[in-house]
């Protein structure tokens, strides 16, 4: 029996020691290389967008390389880590700056995993350049490095409220008190943040009526209840925010019972621009409005921006067989680690967190030197960038329009929708509608 | 009232695609007593293969099922004979983390085949609606409630009628005495393994015309099977119906009457109540020892 | 039945692991090691009422999200110490294992575990829905520092922490397994209408050895909330966890005590390495190896590590000469 037990011990402690060497073993620092680290859900149900701004964040990174990389040919080298769950989010984090000695992450895109990982990169003082997260209180929790290149979500609200106010009322005739909102987003932390706490407040202060307030649980199979509900309260517009699966379902069951509004909104919908949905639904997704943090008209941007994102573009197809659609998460990942690349990296000279929060406070851009819309401003408490905005697009024929904002617009809007199933548009008629 | 009536018509047609679902589960389960947690994750492989069939051959997703099926018999006995028969068994546990390794095996080693990509048809009738005395019913739900009660009636007949499904039943209510009367069980249990698949195939069919499939898919289907069949009593059929319908009524109505977050808390609720009374299900027979 | 452990070579084994965390100052090789002492206490916990008792729980993750989140609540949004949090997340975790366990004690065995993963699913949108009505789905944690909060800037206090943990999950089960409460439950495990036909409350047994099993899996939610900082119902009632404590027990040797220390110290590391093997896009294929790893170890090595220790011990070492000490 002792015996046995000796034997326990010895497994266990090799076990561990393994562990520690292999541990150390890898913390070799590399003089010739820039390292970052991604953290990405990579695999598990939001994997499809992690892969797309990881795809972003790689080509941006190639694209710098190419062209010299930064500090006197240093070139950018990638480190990736899995945040499928907060678990494994936590501990790649963990692994990618104590093993890895990463010292500037980029990444995570969901706040639910934000929570997670901001506060890790924060005790390590490492710099953590945030390519989406919105929840409003991830800015509260006073992490010095951590910077915000997305805008956050009650200011994704406001703007998502004025969008009624300043677009959809006056094509639809109405006074803007009188329309009827449906709000129908996912019980999530993502969903609670911008639709509830974000778009309602701002719509309440604007006095916009809101019939439903209707979050709904993200794994359910099936929405029809959900949207016989809504479908009651007569709304005038629906306005959605959901993920993939989720999303799908509930456009899929809205047609199913024929809810019909007369402006269907997609706030924030990775599902909008995924050419899968296309597959799936055909032409009744023209006339859907997608709200989102990137977009807009390239023609805005100064030339340096245009051509690299041209570039950029050309690359993608090259690299994986498809377009970039319009834009989709690639771009999110792209623009935010452009961003660092050309702005910050080159004047900070450093991985220095000092140096980074030196530079960063300072940048102050125009709109035209990112694809995102708004320019770039951190503010030098939270570490948001105040300048971030939304764009309302509309989606015709599998293409994207800037609707609004007006200095951002590339289509005079068609609105009210056609109920499902007449949808269908010829191309000359929105081309007709161009702003040149 | 008339929103009750399309509440209960979404009802209906949901619990008979639940139970097309939860149909292959309730077989492999029935007849083998193994505890399959993977079964989810046969069904996004099914869902998989119908969908890469259809793009491929252009047809049909249900046209499909002619290449699909037979593919999933022989699938069937092949994960029988690869991995179930040593779980026979095993101890219950050991059965449930070893199909949930499998689980593990099928969801990214699809991640890795079809990328995390989300997958759809389209098909003719995707978008269509049959609107009726101002009630909406869309066509990729009638169809797969219709393929769902077609499969039932073959399966009843298949394991009343014929020598095979006789013997089916008798290995599932007395192994022992099935072997002593000279059945080869290991070959019925294949055979059990195969049609337990086949329904599977059909099932992922069924759901490719309005679902689109994506690697993690599986874990939630999975959830939901087991709870029904349980719901449902072990080895009925009609329990695995009923336990399908309970369900989907449920999700609906407290969707529609009550809060939509709380539909899955509906349902959990309702078949812990049920468990309760009926420790063996609504249609469950009594315990027996194995 | 399972033989029980003599108590020197358990303790020489738990002094051990009490070093391990000296070894290295190195923050992730501590992480590492928190991890694996935290996921042996759930799998020791888990194993209390399933390894010993037979009664396979797939539902654990209730009483640790339920942990979690009385302590996360308690200290977020009325600023209690998270010390009484924890003992009240204990608590907590007895009531709702009594409650589960009036529930669902009449079921067979798998039903069981089905009705015990129910339970958790149903917690789990319920809470969602409370936390949807407030002010955030998710909870933060106030980063106050000090001991009073436990909150430590050095890793090494946090596994250390999780040691005690285990010790005293050890220790429960150590004296568990001698009590006449042990033998009970043992018996009930392999047989219960017999245990019932000699006389044994087997229900009582079963609520008990439950109860403490919940305790000591919320008090661990609770620690986890410290840990992590950040709780959402997704997060801390995700099945996964269920099958985790499950996995590392059967991976160990269910029903022995040194067996889920053995499968947490195995596995734990093993699937982040599986996790961080091949970066970037390639990263399923850890996973994948994972699954493979899982199945080979249940059709191969049924009992478990501590299975294979005694079998080799019987094959090779009963023949050799080994010196005493």
């Amino acid at each position: 029996m002792r015996k046995r037990f000796e034997r326990v011990v010895i497994i266990l402690i090799c076990c561990m020691l393994c562990h520690f060497w292999g541990g150390s073993a890898t913390a070799a620092p590399d003089s010739d290389e820039v390292k970052i680290g991604v953290i990405l859900p990579l695999t598990g149900p939001q994997a499809p967008i992690g892969r797309e701004v990881l795809r972003g964040i790689e080509l941006a990174t190639e694209m710098v390389n190419d062209m010299g990389g930064i500090w006197n040919g240093k070139n950018i080298y990638l480190l990736t880590g899995d945040a499928a769950n907060a678990e494994s989010a936590r501990t790649e984090t963990e692994r990618l700056i104590t093993v890895e000695k990463v010292k500037l992450l980029i990444g995570v895109y969901s706040s639910s995993l934000a929570f997670v990982v901001h506060p890790i990169a924060d005790k390590y003082n490492a710099v953590f350049w945030e390519t989406n997260a919105i929840a409003d209180r991830l800015r509260q929790m006073g992490h010095e490095n951590t910077y915000f290149f997305g805008p956050m979500a009650s200011g994704w609200g406001e703007q998502a409220a004025d969008c009624v106010v300043e677009l959809m009322a006056p094509k639809l005739n109405m006074d803007p008190k009188d329309i009827k909102i449906a709000v129908v987003y996912q019980g999530t932390e993502w969903g609670k943040s911008l639709s509830h706490d974000g778009f309602i407040k701002r719509a309440k202060e604007l006095g916009l009526n809101i019939v439903i307030d209707a979050p709904y649980d993200p794994n359910s199979m099936n929405f029809s209840s959900l949207i016989l509900k809504i479908k009651r309260t007569n709304p005038d517009i629906v306005h959605t925010q959901n993920y993939l699966d989720d999303g799908y379902r509930l456009f899929r069951d809205a047609r199913k019972n024929g809810l019909n509004p007369k402006i269907w909104v997609a706030d924030g919908c990775p599902w909008a621009y995924v050419a899968e949905a296309f597959q799936k639904f055909g032409t009744d997704m023209n006339y859907v409005i997608d709200l989102n943090q990137v977009g807009g008209g390239i023609q805005n941007l100064s030339p340096t921006v245009q051509s690299q994102y041209k570039e950029f573009l050309d690359r993608y197809q090259k690299k994986y067989k498809t377009t970039v659609s319009a834009a989709s998460d690639v771009v999110i990942g792209y623009s935010s680690a452009m961003a660092l690349y050309e702005y910050v990296l080159p004047e900070a000279g450093s991985l220095d967190p000092e140096r980074i929060k030196k530079v960063a406070t300072d940048i102050s851009l125009p709109a035209t030197a990112t694809v995102r819309p708004g320019g770039i401003k951190f503010d030098p408490n939270t570490g948001q960038n105040t300048r971030a905005g939304v764009v309302a697009r509309q989606i015709f024929n599998k293409q994207y329009y800037a609707v609004w904002p007006k200095a951002a617009a590339e289509l005079d809007a068609i609105l009210p929708i056609p109920p499902f199933g007449e949808r269908a548009i010829d191309q000359q008629e929105v081309d007709k509608r161009l702003i040149k | 009232m008339e929103t009750f009536i399309q509440l209960v018509i979404n009802g209906c047609l949901n619990g008979t695609t639940y139970a097309l679902m939860a149909l292959g589960l309730s077989i492999i389960f029935g007849t083998l007593g193994l505890i399959n947690f993977a079964h989810g994750d046969f069904i996004m492989l099914a869902m998989y293969g119908s969908i890469f069939i259809s793009l491929f051959l252009r047809v049909d997703p249900y046209v499909s099922s002619i290449i699909l099926v037979p593919l999933f018999f022989l699938f069937g006995i092949v994960v029988y004979k690869g991995l179930f028969k040593r779980l026979l068994d095993a101890p219950e546990e050991s059965q449930i983390i070893a199909t949930f390794g499998l689980s593990f095996v099928f969801q990214f080693g699809a991640m890795l085949a079809f990328s995390t990509d989300y997958k759809s048809i389209s098909t003719s009738y995707s978008a269509e609606v049959l609107h009726i005395w101002g009630q909406y019913i869309d066509y990729p739900h009638i169809f797969s409630s219709i393929v769902a009660l077609i499969l039932i009636i073959i399966l009843f007949l298949f394991l009343y009628y014929t020598r095979i499904g006789r013997a089916i039943r008798a290995v599932s209510e007395q192994r022992k005495g099935a072997m002593m009367i000279g059945i080869n069980v290991h070959r019925i249990y294949a055979i059990a393994a195969g049609v337990g698949l086949c329904c599977v195939a059909v099932s992922g069919i069924a759901l490719s015309t309005y679902e689109s499939v994506h690697p993690t898919i599986g874990i939630h289907l999975n959830l939901l099977c087991w709870v029904i069949v349980v719901l449902g009593g072990i080895g009925s059929l009609i329990g695995t119906i009923v336990g399908a319908v309970v369900i989907a009524m449920m999700e609906v109505m407290v969707g529609y009457y009550f809060e939509t977050t709380l539909t899955t808390f509906a349902y959990f609720a309702i078949f812990l109540v049920i468990l309760m009374v009926r420790p063996n299900g609504i249609f469950g027979i009594k315990e027996r020892k194995a | 039945m399972k033989k029980i452990k003599l108590p020197n070579p358990l303790l020489i084994f738990m002094i051990i692991l009490g070093i391990l965390p000296l070894l290295s100052s190195q923050h992730f090789y501590l992480h590492m090691l928190t991890l694996v002492f935290l996921f042996a206490f759930f799998s020791e916990a888990w194993n209390l009422i399933s390894g010993f008792g037979k009664q396979f729980s797939l539902g654990h993750v209730a009483f640790f999200g339920i942990g979690a989140y009385v302590t996360g609540i308690l200290y977020a949004d009325y600023g209690i110490s998270p010390w009484i949090g924890i003992l009240l997340s204990g608590i907590g975790g007895i009531v709702l294992s009594l409650l589960i366990g009036f529930a669902t004690f009449r079921l067979r065995a798998f039903f069981f575990a089905l009705s015990t993963i129910a339970c958790a699913e149903a917690l789990r949108v319920l809470i969602t829905y409370w936390r949807l009505g407030s002010t955030g789905l998710g909870t933060t944690i106030p980063a106050a520092k000090g001991f009073k909060y436990l909150t430590f800037s050095n890793e090494i206090y946090y596994t250390y922490l999780a040691y005690v943990l285990l010790l005293l999950a050890v220790a429960a089960a150590y004296k568990i397994t001698k009590s006449k409460i042990g033998y009970y439950l043992l018996a009930t495990g392999e047989d219960e209408e017999a245990a019932r036909s000699l006389g044994v409350n087997t229900y009582r047994i079963k609520l008990i050895v439950f109860a403490i099993s919940g305790f000591f899996t919320a008090v661990g939610g609770g620690f986890y909330c410290m840990y992590t900082r950040y709780i959402e119902p997704s997060m801390v009632f995700s099945i996964d966890f269920s099958v985790q404590f499950a996995v590392f027990a059967i991976v160990g040797g269910m029903g022995t005590i040194a067996g889920p220390i053995l499968g947490s110290a195995l596995l734990v590391p093993l699937s982040t390495f599986f996790r961080s093997w091949i970066g970037g896009l390639f990263t399923p294929i850890g996973f994948f190896s994972y699954g493979i790893i899982l199945i080979v170890i249940i059709l191969f090595i049924p009992g478990g590590i501590m299975k294979l220790i005694s079998l080799v011990d019987e094959k090779f070492f009963k023949k050799l000469p080994i010196p005493e000490k």
